[in-house]
Order: structure tokens, then C-alpha cells, then sequence
């Protein structure tokens, strides 16, 4: 009989082995190789994942991560929030000369220097040297440590030593005790200073300048009995005469100056007048390069131009001359020069009773031009209108000039009667004239104490080198020329622990407070009396200046004595050497600003150097070619440099900058061999330190510039006209052709000889955006009004953490800057090479609505935006460069290295939060200073009334318009008819680039008109 | 019988393959090349091209690690010798397609003998051109962005922008012509394969060769499969070109922004690629002994290629001049002007002196048949394209705002990644020389009167009116599976 088999499945019915074992197990789910869990993953494959888990995550724990950490505030500063800027007015002065600023500070950290647009000296410019300053504040090379001899010490031991030191003093009487100070303009440290001389009634006080100003002081005492500064009212003047005065570049109130001037340029419509500006230079200034006229006389013969003009003035009786002036003054005897002077004396007799004019004799130029100057302003009417001139306030009366200072220093060295010498904030060791010797002298002191911010020349060689606060890390107060009190207010700690000039002064005369706050205050207070102070302290810090002037700064009205005791000098026969201030470096303070360093000169466009700039006709004379080295010979002695040969300059003329090839412990990753330039003090003479005979001799070899220009020529050249990218015309011509610069074919106001043809509007290929959004943005650069002292490109490269790349990649062409300077010569045909003039030309992204660059991306990396802007995603951009190369006007600069991590730590602090840092392998370019529209956008979506809303917007300005000290860019919303900028797209002078290729840039122009003088011909 | 000779020689061209081989000897002669342990020659020269590539991967490596500031690039010239390199190689590539396929589109019997050579040298040259866009970028670890991948970021690439056109356009070109040429290699390396004396060749050939086996239905398929490649390649060898052309027409700069380009850039593409496959041709036809295969006929061909293209060229340059004086735009006419006395005029003249001067030497027979004049030439015209390239790129260093003017000069890691691509290309060709069968077998022995199954040699198509003419040509020697 069957068996009867009952079976649960159709495997057990089969028995298969696999069944069999099966049965055997615990887990059914197993497949056989191991025990499985129920996801089905086996207890060896889990322990084997884990154990590669944890391996790997040792692989990646190779990669070391820096700790960070991220802190709140545990006590929140009142109104500060995080991620939004703080602003502080606050100030400071180069050598003496003040500016009102506003820091922009985020979470405790400055970030970004802005003129104060209430302060009476600043109108909310700066120039370029101040927008840099903030980079010095972060500086990695600043002195850290008081330093005994080349050891690093400490503050204890460095304040006991001082304090032993000057007890000493004190019981003697402070003999042999020397104060080496620059020029302080602040009320406090003159307080201190009298009580210090009380203290220490032996010790000598030596104010030292090495961009002096020994020339105005020694003419305005022959006119006025004591030392008196000019200051300028250049709105008041119609015509305005530069006799080797850089008032728009590097010489005295910049950006005052700048500012006044620009408002008789402004032409808004036909019916405006216009300032007409004559320069008399021998080097090329950037004040020269806005002049309607220029005279190119060497400098040493302006002194007989400026006599010229004094007889030709005086010569009907026109007007009355002190007698001593009058007996000096006659014609150059040179037919060309004294034809300019006679019109410049027929314009400068007209605007007597009129508009007013107004002459400014330059720092260089001798007291006697200074004096018959201070002379003829006061005959033509200008003192008290133009011009006025205030007492010197810098430095105490009885101060001798600067280089009469460092003279009488050294002397005081080398006769072994210096027992102590503090020096103050400056570095003479560097910049005192070669004849001095100054090094060797500097030895002879037997204790040498320095304040300096690096370990400078001076610093190395001092006995205690104590490291100085920046100005934005302790309190000071600054007067300017006009007697404006400027209060300078920290915007963080001492990074390093420095103290001030006021502070080391307090500390020196052993007072118990030390404070620099406390010793500000204390001194205001007490002259303002307690009642109320406090409110008023307030004020002053919130405007960031008193509104009351300063005492005893009151201008003189009186009538000029004349010269005096002064004499006419001879000019210096052949070549000349003229010692002139860098733009950017001044007198070498800024030789570490790596910014500063890289800002193209305004006409030669070299970087990172000072070459000896000579003419074409001296070129040619002395057989020298452009890069060539030389050999100068000056003062008995010589100085190996190189030449770079430029138009404008006079002939037998050479042009040193001060301020180059300082050897000091520099943080510049891009130092070749760690000296920039050349260092041209050693060839200068204390006697006469502006100029001297000189000889150059080629000794051989090429020098490499770095030249962000290299073709200098609005002409391309074969013959093909002049592009229509800076269009000027004359004042008449613009009267009768106030469109002129519409049609794009006019050259100088003239037509072209050949006009391009017109063809029908050209049209996108793809189709065009609608730009239909609340705010289209556009810039409008009025050409009229820039004078081309680079001050907007430092400013950007401050807002937009744009990296500096060194000389070498410079002259490889990879300069990153965002907005440039182009500078093109205009020659008339058949003059020399030397003749011309100079038209200047900011240049960002012109922010194209029809923009090239965009549509070329393979990645869409750059596109625009609904408001016009074109935008640039750094992220996303993966470098093909293409963008760069469709650019028609080539802004767009791209990271050929990681520019931005080669940058110091200390750096970083310094950077904009609010922009992106570039990395390598990416393009970048002009935003529009993106983050500030959004900034205002969002205030703007804030305010709670329409009209605030529309202020917030109106607001709006970029860094560069912002810095900008003649307020020639202006930005804002071109949808609204009231915006400075539709109104300033309005005018007839508008036009812009490169229309013929539909690209519609947002950018406009508003074209150069210039003034000549019709008796001189154009 | 006289008469009729004289006239079959005007009525029908000499031979395609010279020397009266046989199939067996033509298998003999191409095979040997592979299978013989490798010659002294290709062993240095192997050795010279491998040092090529050293210096490729050196300056690629020092590019990648310092980013692309080690090359000469600077602000108004944001391209250099790369996008130059990427554009000849680019041009050399198109050669070999259109040899094969669109002279095998209208049965150009005679390309049977260079053709894969031509090919291969196609292959080659494009992977030297991809190269360059790969590493010209600044960051080339993001290059995939380039590409149309889906993603989590929901980007696309930039479909109006002809860099990403190019992409396209090459990497369908490098496609197609790879599979075109491996179509062709199958019944090769199947022969290959039969002939292995040892396991890795066998196994290897034998993978390759896709189980061939020579069967009717076999090569029906290849046919067909040939015939739409051919067809495929055909268009591409206009359009990339055509497309690489883009990258200057469609910018803005006077100098690139012409219609002229795409027919320039294609006639020119044709002139550096026949040039360089005679340059490769001339030596190899005499280092393996296959003068037979590659005839005096063959360089000649070629040299009249080169001598039309060469005028096509010359006729572009005359154009662009004339167009750019008749537009009246100041810029495109100053531009050219600048091209020929500006600062680069010297690059300008080595471009027309080799493109346009020195082929007019072709029409000579006497040198146009002479195989030391021939390589010469090629090599100037070689020159002379590369130097176009420069010259048109740039363009670049004088654009529209003279503040911006600048040069060009590269630096040492500019040429570093020139004469690396070189060895690159000189590597694979040279591994391809010897281990892949350098002439197509098949083919060539389908262009043999043997081919034709009613030749007098086998003795049952008497009625052929040529029948005498390779009569002395043995069948016992040859046959239909040699």
C-alpha cells in the first residue's frame, strides 16, 4: 500500500539538499555562506563595511582641517548685528594734510576707508593713498614686538627701559635729548609737545618732512612775516594756473582741491561756464594732464615764467606790485613762453573784476615763486576768495623748515651732543637727502628710540624700535588746513599692541594718564570747558569733525610785503633732475601696499617701479632708449636706475620719485630680490632738495617694466583714424555743437577725414531682453570731471578683495583690476613728440545689455541679470576664458594663479565679507558692487514711506563713484527720470562705446570738453 | 593588339597596386609587419615619441598643479597656443575621414591603400585635439559642467555658446570616425587572429575581430554597416570643422567674426590633413617596404588635393582682405592690415609663404611625383596651417580699444604641451603601426583584378577585354582566401 506523504512545500516534497539544509539552519533566510540578516546583509559583509567605513574615514582624516570656530558674541555690542556693516567717522592726515573719513567695519574689523561726505576738506572723495591705508592696518610685516637692537622684547621691558631712560632726563634737564617727529597736525600732541618742552626744557624738537614744505613757508613769511599754508577755493576761480602745483594729484589738499575744481567742469548744459586751467610744468603731473594749456618749461626756469608774468601784469599798471617783486620781474627773453604769458596775463587781467582767478605756485618751486605768487593772487583779487591763506599750524612758528630740521640734526649728530633721540613716526634713516649722510650720523646718538610701524630703516638701526598704531587703532585728533578739527576715532584694538605718537609722548613725560582716548579727550575737554562736553563729544564723533573752527586759524587778508630777503635763483644749466613725491607711495610710507604698488602711474603706466622719466627730444639728445639702465649723476653722486621715455615732459628734464627701493622686511610674495625700485634719496641734497643738475649715462642692458598700457594712441595706427573712444571737443565748438559727441565721428570737435559708414540698426542674434523689471542700473563717468588720479581703482580693489599680482605677472598683462585707467596722448600733426595732451578714461565692465561675453559661456557661467546687470557666477565658472576674448572692451581679468590664497593671513582680516575671494581657474570683472544695490535693495524694501524707499535706492553708489574726489561717476536707477544718473544720461555730452556693435553698454560718458585760450590757438 | 594596348593604357589607369602581388602576398606583406618582433627604427623611434609624450605629461602635470598662468596668456589674448594646437590637430583630423568615406562614397577605388592609415591618423589627431580644450580651461576639474549630464544643481550647459557646439561636434566626429575605422579593422583583424602564433595575440586579435569568419552573410552586414559610416562621417567631415569655425565667427572680434570661416576652415582642414598624411605616408611606405600599395599614383592624388586646397585657402586669405576693405567697418580692415605689418606680420608671412606660395610648386609633375619634394612640401604646409591658426587667433592682441593692446609670446610650457602633443600623436601612431594591420588588407585586395571572380587568371572568364593585362599574374599564387 502507498505510503501517504504530507508535505508543507513543493521543495520538501522534492527533498532536494538544499532543502536539507535548509532545515539544518537557524535563519531561513540564509543562502548558504553565512549567517544573513534579516535586510540581507550578512554579519561578515556588515563587519567588513564597517571596517572599511572606518578606514576610509581614516584616508579622509589625512586631509587636515584647520579648527574652527565659530563664537557668538556673549555680549552683544549694542547695535551691532551680525552680517551688517557699522560705519565710523573717523580721520587722519599725510604729512599734515587731513582728511575726514568714514570706516566701514564689520563685526569689529575695518574693511573699506570712505571719504566723509560732511567733512568741509573731503566732500565724501579720498584719495587713492587713503583708500589703501586700511590694507596697512593688516600689514603682516608691521613691527609686532618693541624690538632691543634685532631681539624681540616686550612691552614691560621696553616701557621700564623708557621710563629709566627718561628719568634720567628729566634730572639733567633734558639735555641731549632730541625729538624727531613728522608733522603732526593735532591739537592734542601740540599740547603735549608744550608740556614735554616744559618738562624737558633742553631737549630740541625737530619736525621732519621728507616731501617738505619748506618753499610755501619761507615765501609766505617774506609776504606775511610768519609761516602761512594756502588754501584754495578752486570753484571761485575761472581761471586757474598751475605753476608746477599738482593740486589734483599728489600736492597738498587733493581731494579738496579736486572736488572744487571739477565743479566748473560740470557743464550741464550749453549756458554753463567753464574754468580754464593753464599748467607750467616741467614734469608731467596728473595736473598737467587736465590743463587746457601747458607749458613745458623745466622746472628750474618756472621761476622766471612766474617773474614773466609778473611784469607783463604789472606792466600798464594794471595792478600794483610790492616795489622788490616789480624790480626782479621781466620777460624770459624766449619768444614762445613769453607769448603764453602775455595771454595768460590778458585772461588772468579780465577775470580781476570778474569770475576771479586764481595762481598755485607748487611745493618745489622756489620761495620766490611762492612769495611774488602769494603777491599776485592778492593783486588779482583772489585772497580772501580763492585762495586763503592760513597760518601754518603743523608746526610750531619758531620751527625752521624740514630739510633746515634734519640738517641741524645731523649736525647735532655728528657733534656727539644727541644723548637720546626719539624719533616719531618717521623714517630718515630712508628718506633723508644723500649729503646728509644721515645712517652714519643716526649712529652717533647714544640712545636711539624709533616709533615706527615696520621695522624700517630707521627702526633696525634704533637702540629700541617701538611698534606704532595704525591710525584706525587709536584715538588722535587732526586739523586741517582750513582749521577743521577732524577727530580720529579707532575702529579696532591695536593689533599688535602699538601705541601712538600721543600715547609714547604721555608715556615719555611720565603722566598718569596714558590713555590715547583719555588724552584726547581730556584736552578737548579742558578747552571746551566740562559743561556739556559730553554731548558735544558725541557730535563730533558721530560727524567726525568739530564745526566750530580751530582757534587762532584765521586767514590773513593782508596785503603780501613782497620778497623780502629772498633772491631769484639762476635755473640749473643742461639736464635736470626733479625730485617729485610718488602718487601712491608718497614719501616711501606706502612702500608696502601691495595696492599701492600695483596702481599703473597715471602717465607712464608703469607698476611696481619708479624708472627716471625723460622727454623724446632729451631721449634722443642723450641717446637712451626706453628701458634702458642707467647711471644718474646728481649732487656728486650716483645712483644706478633705469630710464622710461614718455611724452609731456620738458626737455633736459628728468623726473625722480621719492618713495621707491626701500630694503625692509616686506611680506610681498612678489618681491624679485625684495627691493621695489629705485631708491633715488641718496642723489638728493639737503640744500636743495627739488632739483639739481644732472647727467645720465647708459651703462648697459634693459630694465623690464611693467607697463599695464602699451599702446598709448586712440589712433591704431597704418593710417586708420583716431577711435572715437574719448571724444572731446573745444568749449566753442561744444557751444555750437552741443551734440557733438552723439555722432562718434568727431575727433578733437572736428569732423573725421574718414567717417565710418553708417549702416542700418544692427540687430541681436538671439532676442533681446525686455529690461522691463522696478530698477535698471547704468553708470555715467563724466569725462570733464576725472582727472585721472586712479583714486577709483584702488577703491575697488578695496571693495572687491581684488588681488594684487606683483610686477612680474603685471607686465605679463594679468593685472586684475576691475576698473582701469586707459590714458591716450593726443598730438596735433607736425608737433614734437613731446607736445601733447592727455585724455583719461575709467573703464569697467560696461555692463552691455546685448553683452558678447554671454552668450559664448559653456556653462552659463555669466548671464544677466532682470535688472541689466551682467553677472558673473565665480562658482560656476570653469575658466574657458572665452568671455574675456568677446569682450570688446576687454575687462574681464581672470585668476592666472590662486592669486587670492597667495595672500598673507593677516590680509584676510582686511577683506570684504560681503564678496566673494576668486579662487583659481575663474574670471572675474566689475559687478557694479553687486552687494551694495543689494544692499540698498533691501533697505529700500524696508524703509516705510515711498520716499525713503526711493532714497535708499538713490543711495546706492559703488565703490569707485563713491572715493571718486571730483564725484565724476555717478550711479543709480535709469527707469527713474529723477536719478542723478538718468540726468546726467540726458545730457548732451552723453554717449557711449562702441555703440556700432549693438552691444548698448549701461555705461555711459559724458565727453571732454576742453577751454583753450583762443589767443593760443588749441 | 597594338593599337588596343595603347589605348587600354589612356582608357584604364595604372594599376592601384603596383609589384603583381597576390592575395596571400599582400597578407604577407602587411601581417609581417605586425607580427616580426619590432625593427631597430621603430624601437627609437617609439623611444623619441615616448619622450614626447614625457614632455606632454610634464607640462600638463606642471600646468594642472600651477594653474594657467605657467602658459604666455595674458589679458587681451586669453587664448593662445592651445586653442591654436587644438585647431590644427583638429584639421589634421579631417583627412582620414574623408578619405574614407566620402572618397568611398564615390568609389575612389584608389584611397584602398592609404585609407586606413588616413584613419588612424584621424583618430589620432583628435584625441591630440581633445587635449587642449581639456586642459586649456582654468579649472579643469569642473570641465564635466560642460557637458549635458543631468544634475542636481538642475544646470544645463549653455546651448548658444560654440565652445559647448564643439563639444558636440567633436566628440560625435571622434565617435564615428573610431567606429568607422574599427568597422573597417574587423575583417583585418580577424585575419590577424588566424594567423597568431601565441595565445595573447590570439585571444586579443581574436576579441577584436567580434568572431568573424569571413561568411557571406559576414560581409553583407559590413558592407552595409560601412556604407551607412561612410555615409555618417560624410556630413561630419564638413560640419566639425564647420563648427570649430563657430568659435571665432560667432565672437565679436574683427578678425574672427567672419562668414568666410566655415568653408575656409573646412578647405583648409583638408589641406593640413592630406599634408600630414603624406608626411606620414612618405617614410612609411619605405620603412615597411609598401611602395606596392602606396603608389607614386597615391602621392600624387594627394598632391593635387593639397595644390586645390592649397588655393582655396589662399583664395580665403585674398577674400578676407578684400571683404574687410569692402565692409568698411575700420576695425575688420585695420585688423587685417595689422595681420600683415602689425607686430605679428612675421607669423603672417610664414602662413602665406607655406600655404599659398610653396604648393604652387605642385603643379610640376616632376615633383609632384617626387617623394623627397613631396614630404618637403608637406611639411611647409604642415607649418604654414599651424601658423594660420596663430595668425587668426591672434587677432586677439589688437581688438577694438588700444589701451588693451598687448602680446603674445609663449613661454616654454606653451611649446612643451605643442611638441608633447606630437609625441602623443607620434605614440599611438607608432603602437598602431605595429599592432594593428597598417593597410587594409581587404580592401586593397578587393581593388586586385583577382578580385574579380571573372579575372582571365582564373581561367573561366576569357571573354574580358583586358584579360591579358594581368594574365601573367598567377592563380595558384592568389585566390579567394588569401
Amino acid at each position: 500500500m502507498s505510503k501517504k506523504r504530507y508535505w508543507r512545500s513543493l521543495e520538501e516534497l522534492e527533498n532536494t539538499p538544499e532543502f536539507q539544509s535548509a532545515l539544518a539552519r537557524e535563519f531561513p533566510d540564509d543562502d548558504g555562506d553565512g549567517e544573513k540578516t534579516q535586510d540581507g546583509t550578512s554579519r561578515r559583509h556588515f563587519l567588513g563595511l564597517m571596517g572599511a567605513s572606518i578606514a576610509l574615514s581614516g584616508v579622509t582624516g589625512c586631509v587636515r582641517r584647520p579648527v574652527q570656530h565659530i563664537r557668538p558674541y556673549s555680549k552683544a555690542p549694542e547695535d551691532l548685528v551680525p552680517g551688517i556693516a557699522q560705519h565710523y567717522a573717523t580721520g587722519t592726515h599725510i604729512a599734515g594734510r587731513a582728511i575726514g573719513l568714514v570706516v566701514e567695519t564689520h563685526e569689529g574689523r575695518p574693511t573699506k576707508i570712505e571719504g566723509n561726505p560732511d567733512h568741509p576738506q573731503t566732500f565724501g572723495g579720498t584719495a587713492g593713498v587713503h583708500q589703501a591705508m586700511v590694507l596697512n592696518l593688516f600689514d603682516p610685516s608691521r613691527l609686532k614686538l618693541p624690538m632691543k637692537g634685532d631681539k624681540a622684547s616686550s612691552w614691560a621691558d621696553a616701557l621700564a627701559g623708557l621710563k629709566a631712560q627718561f628719568d634720567a632726563l628729566k634730572a639733567n634737564g633734558g639735555n641731549g635729548l632730541v625729538v624727531l617727529s613728522e608733522s603732526l597736525p593735532s591739537p592734542t600732541a601740540r599740547s603735549l609737545r608744550e608740556r614735554f618742552q616744559a618738562a624737558y626744557p633742553g631737549a630740541k624738537w625737530f619736525t621732519y618732512e621728507s616731501i617738505h614744505d619748506d618753499n610755501q613757508r619761507a615765501g609766505t613769511i617774506a609776504a606775511f612775516g610768519s609761516p602761512h599754508v594756502a588754501v584754495h577755493r578752486l570753484n571761485e576761480a575761472r581761471v586757474v594756473v598751475s605753476l608746477d602745483c599738482d593740486f589734483l594729484g599728489a600736492e597738498g589738499d587733493v581731494v579738496l582741491n579736486s572736488n572744487l575744481w571739477a565743479r566748473n567742469r560740470r557743464l550741464r548744459s550749453v549756458e554753463d561756464k567753464m574754468s580754464r586751467l593753464y599748467a607750467v610744468e616741467g614734469v608731467f603731473s596728473v595736473t598737467g594732464t587736465n590743463a587746457d594749456h601747458r607749458l613745458r618749461v623745466k622746472s628750474s626756469e618756472i621761476e622766471s615764467v612766474v617773474l614773466a608774468l609778473a611784469a607783463e601784469l604789472a606792466k600798464d599798471g594794471q595792478v600794483v606790485l610790492p616795489e622788490d617783486i616789480k624790480a626782479v620781474a621781466k620777460p624770459t627773453g624766449k619768444p614762445a613762453v613769453d607769448k603764453f604769458v602775455a595771454a595768460l596775463a590778458k585772461d588772468l587781467a579780465a577775470q580781476r573784476n570778474g569770475p576771479g582767478s586764481l595762481l598755485l605756485a607748487g611745493r618745489r618751486q622756489s620761495p620766490v615763486v611762492h612769495a611774488v605768487v602769494t603777491a599776485l593772487n592778492h593783486v588779482l583779487g583772489n585772497n580772501g576768495r580763492s585762495v586763503h591763506y592760513f597760518p601754518d599750524h603743523r608746526r610750531f612758528e619758531a620751527e625752521g623748515g624740514d630739510m633746515a630740521n634734519i640738517k641741524a640734526l645731523t649736525d647735532l649728530l655728528n657733534g656727539g651732543a644727541v644723548d637720546t633721540l626719539l624719533v616719531l613716526g618717521v623714517n630718515p634713516v630712508y628718506t633723508a637727502p644723500g649729503d646728509l649722510a644721515f645712517g652714519e650720523a643716526f649712529k652717533k646718538a647714544k640712545t636711539k628710540i624709533a616709533l615706527a610701524e615696520y621695522a624700517d630703516e630707521t627702526a633696525r638701526a634704533a637702540d629700541w624700535a617701538l611698534p606704532k598704531a595704525h591710525f584706525l587703532e587709536t584715538w588722535g585728533d587732526v586739523v586741517g588746513t582750513d582749521g577743521t578739527v577732524t577727530i580720529q576715532q579707532p575702529t579696532i584694538q591695536p593689533i599688535w599692541g602699538g601705541k601712538s605718537e600721543l600715547e609714547l609722548l604721555a608715556l615719555a613725560l611720565g603722566m598718569a594718564q596714558t590713555d590715547g582716548r583719555e588724552l584726547v579727550r581730556e584736552y578737548w575737554k579742558n578747552r571746551e570747558g566740562a559743561v556739556g562736553f559730553y554731548k558735544k563729544w558725541r557730535t563730533w564723533l558721530a560727524d567726525g569733525f568739530s564745526k566750530q573752527p580751530f582757534f587762532g586759524v584765521t586767514p590773513s587778508f593782508k596785503a603780501p610785503a613782497g620778497l623780502g630777503s629772498l633772491q631769484p635763483s639762476a635755473p640749473v644749466a643742461g639736464l635736470e633732475v626733479a625730485f617729485v613725491e610718488s602718487l601712491f607711495l608718497f614719501d616711501g610710507r606706502f612702500a608696502n601696499n601691495p595696492w599701492l604698488l600695483e596702481m599703473p602711474d597715471p602717465i607712464i603706466k608703469t607698476t611696481w617701479d619708479n624708472p627716471l622719466a625723460i622727454g623724446f627730444a632729451t631721449a634722443e639728445k642723450l641717446g637712451l632708449n626706453d628701458g634702458d639702465k642707467v647711471s644718474l649723476e646728481a649732487n656728486g653722486k650716483k645712483l644706478d636706475a633705469a630710464v622710461v621715455v614718455v611724452a609731456g615732459l620738458a626737455d633736459d628734464q628728468v623726473v625722480a620719485q621719492l618713495g621707491w627701493g626701500r630694503d625692509f622686511g616686506s611680506f610681498l610674495p612678489y618681491h624679485e630680490n625684495g627691493v621695489v625700485g629705485f631708491n633715488v634719496n641718496p642723489v638728493r641734497a639737503s640744500g636743495a632738495p627739488d632739483r639739481a643738475g644732472a647727467k645720465l649715462t647708459a651703462t648697459g642692458g634693459t630694465y623690464v617694466l611693467a607697463r599695464t598700457q602699451v599702446y598709448s594712441k586712440q589712433d591704431p595706427g597704418f593710417g586708420y583714424p583716431a577711435r572715437a573712444l574719448v571724444r572731446e571737443a573745444d568749449y566753442d565748438d561744444f557751444q555750437k555743437n552741443p551734440k557733438f559727441a552723439k555722432a562718434g565721428i568727431l575727433e578733437h570737435g572736428k569732423p573725421r577725414p574718414k567717417a565710418m559708414v553708417v549702416h542700418p540698426p544692427e540687430k541681436a542674434i538671439y532676442e533681446e531682453q525686455k529690461y522691463d523689471s522696478q530698477y535698471q542700473w547704468g553708470m555715467a563717468i563724466d569725462l570733464n570731471a576725472c582727472t585721472g588720479c586712479g583714486t577709483c581703482m584702488v577703491a575697488c580693489s578695496a571693495e572687491n578683495n581684488i588681488s594684487p599680482v606683483g610686477k612680474d605677472q603685471t607686465r605679463r598683462g594679468r593685472e586684475m583690476h576691475w576698473i582701469r585707467m586707459d590714458r591716450y596722448f593726443v598730438s596735433d600733426e607736425g608737433k614734437p613728440a613731446d607736445e601733447v595732451q592727455v585724455v583719461h578714461q575709467p573703464l569697467g565692465c560696461q555692463h552691455c545689455e546685448n553683452a558678447p561675453c554671454e552668450n559664448v559661456c559653456p556653462v552659463a557661467a555669466t548671464s544677466h541679470s532682470p535688472e541689466g546687470l551682467n553677472e558673473m557666477a565665480y562658482n560656476r565658472c570653469i575658466g574657458t576664458r572665452y568671455c574675456a576674448n568677446n569682450c570688446p572692451f576687454k575687462v574681464r581679468r581672470f585668476n592666472f594663479y590662486n592669486f587670492a590664497k597667495d595672500y598673507p593671513e593677516t590680509l584676510h582680516m582686511g577683506r570684504n565679507p560681503n564678496v566673494t575671494v576668486r579662487f583659481r581657474g575663474v574670471i572675474e570683472k566689475c559687478t557694479y558692487c553687486v552687494q551694495r544695490i543689494n544692499a540698498g535693495r533691501i533697505a529700500s524694501k524696508k524703509a516705510n514711506s515711498p520716499e525713503a524707499a526711493k532714497a535708499a535706492i538713490n543711495a546706492i553708489t559703488p565703490a569707485c563713484a563713491q572715493a571718486c574726489p571730483t564725484d565724476a561717476i555717478v550711479f543709480g536707477n535709469i527707469s527713474d527720470k529723477d536719478s542723478a544718473v538718468s540726468k546726467a544720461r540726458a545730457l548732451d555730452r552723453e554717449y557711449r562705446l562702441l555703440t556700432e556693435l549693438n552691444v548698448k553698454p549701461r555705461t555711459s560718458y559724458l565727453a571732454k570738453v576742453r577751454n583753450p585760450n583762443p589767443e593760443l590757438g588749441s | 593588339m597594338a593599337t588596343h594596348d595603347s589605348q587600354s593604357e589612356t582608357i584604364f589607369p595604372p594599376p592601384l597596386v603596383s609589384g603583381n602581388p597576390t592575395f596571400h602576398s599582400i597578407t604577407e606583406a602587411v601581417c609581417s609587419v605586425v607580427e616580426a618582433p619590432p625593427s631597430k627604427g621603430w624601437i627609437a623611434s617609439f623611444l623619441v615619441s615616448l619622450m614626447g609624450l614625457g614632455i606632454l605629461g610634464i607640462s600638463v602635470g606642471w600646468l594642472f598643479w600651477e594653474g594657467t598662468g605657467v602658459w604666455g596668456l595674458n589679458q587681451p589674448v586669453s587664448w593662445g597656443l592651445a586653442i591654436v594646437n587644438f585647431v590644427f590637430w583638429v584639421g589634421i583630423g579631417h583627412a582620414g575621414t574623408l578619405i574614407s568615406a566620402i572618397l568611398f562614397l564615390f568609389r575612389q577605388k584608389w584611397r584602398t591603400s592609404i585609407n586606413r592609415f588616413a584613419e588612424a591618423m584621424t583618430i589620432f589627431a583628435v584625441i591630440c585635439a581633445l587635449v587642449f580644450p581639456t586642459i586649456h580651461v582654468g579649472r579643469v576639474w569642473l570641465l564635466y559642467w560642460a557637458l549635458p549630464i543631468p544634475n542636481q544643481m538642475g544646470m544645463w550647459p549653455n546651448f548658444r555658446s560654440p565652445l559647448l557646439w564643439d563639444v558636440f561636434a567633436v566628440s560625435t566626429y571622434f565617435t564615428v570616425s573610431l567606429l568607422f575605422w574599427f568597422t573597417g579593422l574587423i575583417p583585418d583583424l580577424a585575419t590577424l587572429r588566424d594567423r597568431a602564433k601565441n595565445k595573447i595575440a590570439y585571444w586579443g586579435y581574436g576579441l577584436a575581430a567580434l568572431g568573424w569568419r569571413g561568411a557571406n552573410r559576414h560581409w553583407q552586414n559590413y558592407e552595409k554597416a560601412y556604407l551607412i559610416l561612410a555615409g555618417l562621417s560624410a556630413p561630419l567631415v564638413l560640419s566639425v570643422h564647420t563648427i570649430v569655425s563657430f568659435d571665432f565667427a560667432v565672437s565679436v572680434i574683427p578678425g574672427w567674426h567672419t562668414t568666410i570661416f566655415p568653408p575656409y576652415f573646412v578647405a583648409g582642414a583638408i589641406f593640413s590633413g592630406f599634408a600630414m598624411v603624406l608626411t606620414l605616408a612618405i617614410p612609411a611606405r619605405k620603412i615597411f617596404k609598401l611602395e606596392d600599395f602606396i603608389t607614386v599614383r597615391h602621392i600624387e592624388n594627394m598632391n593635387k588635393i593639397i595644390l586645390t586646397t592649397g588655393m582655396m585657402v589662399g583664395y580665403a586669405y585674398a577674400m578676407e582682405f578684400f571683404i574687410a576693405w569692402y565692409s568698411a567697418s575700420e576695425y575688420e580692415s585695420f585688423t587685417f592690415v595689422n595681420r600683415a605689418f602689425g607686430p605679428y606680420a612675421w607669423a603672417y608671412w610664414i602662413m602665406v609663404s607655406c600655404n599659398v606660395i610653396t604648393p604652387q610648386l605642385f603643379w610640376s609633375k616632376k615633383i609632384r611625383t617626387s617623394m623627397t619634394w613631396s614630404f618637403v612640401l608637406s611639411i611647409f604646409v604642415n607649418i604654414g596651417m599651424w601658423f594660420e591658426r596663430f595668425v587668426i587667433t591672434m587677432s586677439l592682441h589688437r581688438d577694438y580699444l588700444p589701451s588693451s593692446w598687448d602680446y603674445y609670446t609663449p613661454t616654454l610650457w606653451d611649446f612643451g604641451c605643442l611638441v608633447g602633443s606630437f609625441g602623443l600623436f607620434f605614440t599611438l601612431f607608432l603602437l598602431f603601426l605595429k599592432f594593428l594591420p597598417s593597410i587594409a588588407m581587404a580592401e586593397v585586395k578587393g581593388v586586385l583584378p583577382q578580385a574579380d571572380p571573372h579575372w582571365a587568371g582564373y581561367g573561366h572568364a576569357g571573354d574580358h577585354a583586358h584579360e591579358g593585362q594581368h594574365a601573367h599574374a598567377a592563380a595558384d599564387k592568389g585566390g579567394h582566401h588569401g
